[in-house]
C-alpha cells in the first residue's frame, strides 16, 4: 500500500472499543509511574542494622543457640551442629556436584574433569596464580593436578551488612570497598580447600590431567570452611572420576571467653554462626588476657588422619586441645 | 609441537598402568552433524527428548531460598536450566526530577557451575579444538551467551514494564530511596537463559520484603537510614519498641495483569518454531525470537535475533504462544504469592 492509505487503515483499526476504556485508564495512570531509563540513585550505601543501645547485648552471646534454618528453631547445645542437609548430583552439566547446608550456611560445589593439560600450563614451583582465588599444587613428576577455586556469591554470599562493617567506608554500595577483604578470604579458602582435599585423592592415576573443583558459597553464616570441604569431597565422590582414599569431613569450632565468674573458662562452640565467629575474633584481638579464636579441623574419618588443622586467634593450650 | 606432545601422551598412556590411565578426548560432533541429528526429529514434529515442538519444559519456582543474606530470593528451574536470584538492598539519593522514585539494578553471573565453557570470572574459555566447533559459536545467535546483552535485556524489561511502581521504593521524599540490586546466578546452563533469568528476577521481586527503617539523625545532614532487623532465630528478653516495629515489613504491590513473562523460541528449518530450546538446540537454530507479554495481552518486548527472514504469520504465531505461556506462568507465580 502507499504510505498514506496504509496509515489510514492503521489509524482506523486502533480505535479501542468502549468496554476497554477503564482498563486503558488504569494503564495510563501506571504509565506516569514507570521508571525512566535514566533516573538512577546517587551515593548509594548499604543500610546497616540498628545498633542496640545496651552494650551488654552486643558483646555477649545470646543465651540460647539455635539450630536450623528459619523460624522453627530448636535450641542446641554448645557441642552440636546445626541442621545439616546434603544433596548430590544436582547440577546436570557438571561431572559431579554437591550442596551442603549447615543451618543458614549454604555451599554448592561442582567438579569438572579430568581434563588434559599440556605440560606448559602445568604449574611449576615458581607459578603465579594470577588474580583471584586459584591455587595450584607444586609440580611433581607424576600425577594429576587438583585445581580448587572458592567464590562467594556476588553481592549476597556474605551478608552486605557484614561486608560493610569490615570495609573502611560504608558509602558506595559498590562492593569494591568490601571486595578486597572478601577476595582475600576467597584466596585463603581456596588454599585451605586444596590442602584438605589433596591427601584424600589418588592423583597418580591421572597423569597430565587437571580436576577442577569450584565451590560457590551461596550464603555464609559461619563454618564456611567446614561446609566447603565437605561439599567438595562429596562432589568428588559423586563425580567418580578419581580414586579417593576417603571422604574428608571438616568443621570449625569457636572459643569465646565466657562472662562467668570463673575467669579461666572459655565457651567452646561447635559449628559457630557468623555472629559467634565474629565475637571470637573480636575478643581475640581486643582482650589479650582471655583470648579467643576459631579452630578448623578437617579429617578423613576411616583413616583417622587429619588433613587440615588451622587456628586463628590466640588461646591457651587447654582451650585449644578442647 | 602439539603433534609430538599428542604422540607423547599416547605413549604415556600405553606404557603406564593402562587400567587406570584415562585419555579424555572431546569428540563433540560438528555443526552439520548436529543439524542432521536434530532434523531427523523435527521432521516428525518432535524433539530428541520426545517433547513436542510447542511445549516448554517443566518449570519450578522455589521462593525465599536465601532468607538470611537477601531480602528476597528464588530458585527457578526450567528443565535443567537453574538460575538462583537474590535481592540485596541499598539506599541512595534520588534524582531531582523524580524525588520519590527508587531504582532497580540487575546483574547476571556465569561461572564454571553453569557449564564447562566458562571460567571463574564468567568469561568464555577459548576452545582448543578444530575450527568447526568454534564456528558454531559465531554463526548461531545463541552460540555463546553474551552476558551484558542478557543483563541489558532483562533490566530493560523490568524497568519499562509496569510491574513495579517506583514510588513504593521511597523512604524519605527527595532524600532517600531503595535501590534494589538483583543478582542472577546461573547454576546450570541448559538453554533458554532469558526466560529463566527474567522469571527469577520477577519471582524474587514478588518475594521481596522491604524492611522497616529507622532514620538516624546523629550524623547530621539528611540522616542515615538504618534497618530495624526483625528478631529471627532468637528472642530477646527486653524487646524495645523499635524491635516491635521490626515486624512491619512491606512487600511490593504487584497487580495481576502486569507481570512480564517471556518466551524464547528458535526458528529452525525456516518454519519450525522450537519453543524453549535446550543448549544443544540453541546452538543450531539460526534465528531466535523472544517475546515478553503480560496476561492482559500487552507486549512488553519483542526481540528477534539472527539473520533469518520471518513472515508476519510466524511472528503472530510466536506472540500467541507467548500469551499462552504467560497465562500458565502467572498462575504459578500468584499461587506462590498466596501461599507465602
Amino acid at each position: 500500500y502507499p504510505l498514506s492509505v496504509s496509515y489510514q487503515i492503521y489509524k482506523n483499526k486502533i480505535i479501542p472499543p468502549k468496554a476497554k476504556e477503564q482498563e486503558q485508564e488504569q494503564h495510563k495512570m501506571s504509565k506516569k509511574e514507570r521508571m525512566s531509563a535514566t533516573a538512577t540513585l546517587t551515593n548509594c550505601y548499604t543500610p546497616l542494622p540498628v545498633e542496640f543501645k545496651t552494650a551488654k547485648q552486643s558483646k555477649e552471646l545470646p543465651q540460647i543457640r539455635y539450630s536450623g534454618d528459619g523460624a522453627a528453631a530448636t535450641p542446641r547445645t554448645n557441642h552440636s551442629l546445626r541442621r545439616l542437609c546434603l544433596s548430590t548430583s544436582i547440577l546436570p552439566n557438571s561431572t559431579g556436584s554437591a550442596l551442603v547446608e549447615l543451618g543458614h550456611t549454604k555451599v554448592l560445589c561442582s567438579v569438572h574433569g579430568p581434563r588434559p593439560i599440556t605440560s606448559s600450563s602445568l604449574p611449576s614451583t615458581s607459578s603465579n596464580s594470577g588474580g583471584g582465588g586459584g591455587s595450584h599444587n607444586e609440580f611433581t613428576s607424576s600425577g594429576g593436578v587438583l585445581h580448587t577455586e572458592v567464590r562467594f556469591a556476588p553481592k549476597f554470599g556474605i551478608r552486605p551488612a557484614t561486608l560493610a562493617h569490615s570495609s573502611p567506608s560504608t558509602i558506595d554500595g559498590n562492593p569494591m570497598g568490601g571486595g578486597s577483604s572478601s577476595q582475600e578470604e576467597e584466596v585463603e579458602l581456596s588454599f585451605q580447600l586444596q590442602n584438605a582435599l589433596s591427601p584424600s585423592l589418588n592423583l597418580t592415576s591421572l597423569p597430565k590431567c587437571v580436576i577442577d573443583v569450584f565451590v560457590v558459597v551461596l550464603q555464609s553464616d559461619g563454618n564456611v570452611v567446614g561446609a566447603a570441604i565437605t561439599a567438595a569431597s562429596l562432589a568428588l565422590a559423586d563425580a567418580n572420576v578419581v580414586e579417593m582414599f576417603d571422604l574428608v569431613c571438616a568443621c570449625s569450632v569457636a572459643a569465646v571467653p565466657s562472662h562467668d565468674q570463673n575467669k579461666e573458662q572459655m565457651n567452646i562452640l561447635a559449628d559457630p554462626t557468623e555472629e559467634e565467629t565474629m565475637l571470637a575474633m573480636m575478643s581475640s584481638s581486643s582482650d589479650k588476657n582471655k583470648g579467643g579464636g576459631v579452630v578448623t579441623l578437617a579429617l578423613m574419618p576411616n583413616w583417622k588422619e587429619v588433613t587440615l588443622w588451622n587456628q586463628v586467634g590466640c588461646m591457651n593450650a587447654t582451650s585449644s586441645s578442647d | 609441537a602439539f603433534f609430538t606432545q599428542l604422540c607423547a601422551f599416547f605413549v604415556l598412556c600405553d606404557f603406564k598402568n593402562t587400567k587406570n590411565a584415562i585419555y579424555i578426548q572431546k569428540s563433540t560432533p560438528n555443526n552439520t552433524q548436529k543439524q542432521a541429528y536434530l532434523s531427523t526429529f523435527t521432521n516428525s514434529n518432535t524433539r530428541p527428548t520426545g517433547r513436542p515442538l510447542h511445549t516448554t519444559r517443566p518449570t519450578t519456582i522455589l521462593p525465599s531460598i536465601l532468607s538470611r543474606n537477601t531480602h528476597g530470593s528464588s530458585l527457578v528451574k526450567i528443565g535443567n536450566t537453574q538460575v538462583l536470584t537474590g535481592i540485596t538492598l541499598l539506599v541512595g539519593h534520588p534524582g531531582p526530577l523524580t524525588p520519590t522514585h527508587g531504582d532497580v539494578d540487575l546483574s547476571i553471573n556465569l561461572s564454571p557451575l553453569s557449564s564447562q565453557d566458562y571460567n571463574v570470572a564468567g568469561r568464555l574459555l577459548p576452545i582448543v579444538t578444530e575450527g568447526e566447533m568454534s564456528r558454531s559459536r559465531t554463526t548461531s545467535p545463541r552460540g555463546y551467551v553474551d552476558v551484558h546483552a542478557l543483563e541489558s535485556l532483562v533490566q530493560r524489561i523490568l524497568r519499562t514494564s509496569s510491574l513495579l511502581n517506583p514510588n513504593e521504593l521511597c523512604i524519605q521524599v527527595g532524600l532517600s530511596a531503595w535501590r534494589v540490586q538483583i543478582t542472577c546466578m546461573v547454576l546450570n546452563h541448559d538453554g533458554n537463559l532469558e526466560d529463566a533469568c527474567l522469571l527469577g528476577a520477577v519471582s524474587a521481586l514478588l518475594d521481596l520484603k522491604l524492611p522497616a527503617v529507622k532514620i538516624d539523625m546523629k550524623g547530621g545532614g539528611n540522616g542515615v537510614v538504618q534497618i530495624v532487623s526483625p528478631s529471627y532465630d532468637h528472642e530477646e528478653d527486653d524487646m524495645t519498641e523499635e524491635t516491635k516495629d521490626a515486624n512491619r515489613i512491606t512487600k511490593l504491590t504487584i497487580q495481576k495483569g502486569t507481570i512480564p513473562i517471556s518466551l524464547t523460541m528458535g526458528i529452525y528449518d525456516n518454519h519450525k518454531i522450537l519453543v524453549d530450546m535446550t543448549r544443544e538446540e540453541e546452538v543450531v537454530c539460526k534465528g531466535v525470537v523472544t517475546v515478553v507479554v503480560t496476561t492482559t495481552g500487552e507486549i512488553v518486548s519483542l526481540t528477534k535475533c539472527g539473520g533469518l527472514a520471518m513472515s508476519p504469520e510466524d511472528m503472530a504465531a510466536c506472540v500467541h504462544l507467548a500469551i499462552g505461556r504467560a497465562k500458565e506462568v502467572e498462575e504459578l507465580l500468584l499461587s506462590l504469592d498466596e501461599a507465602s
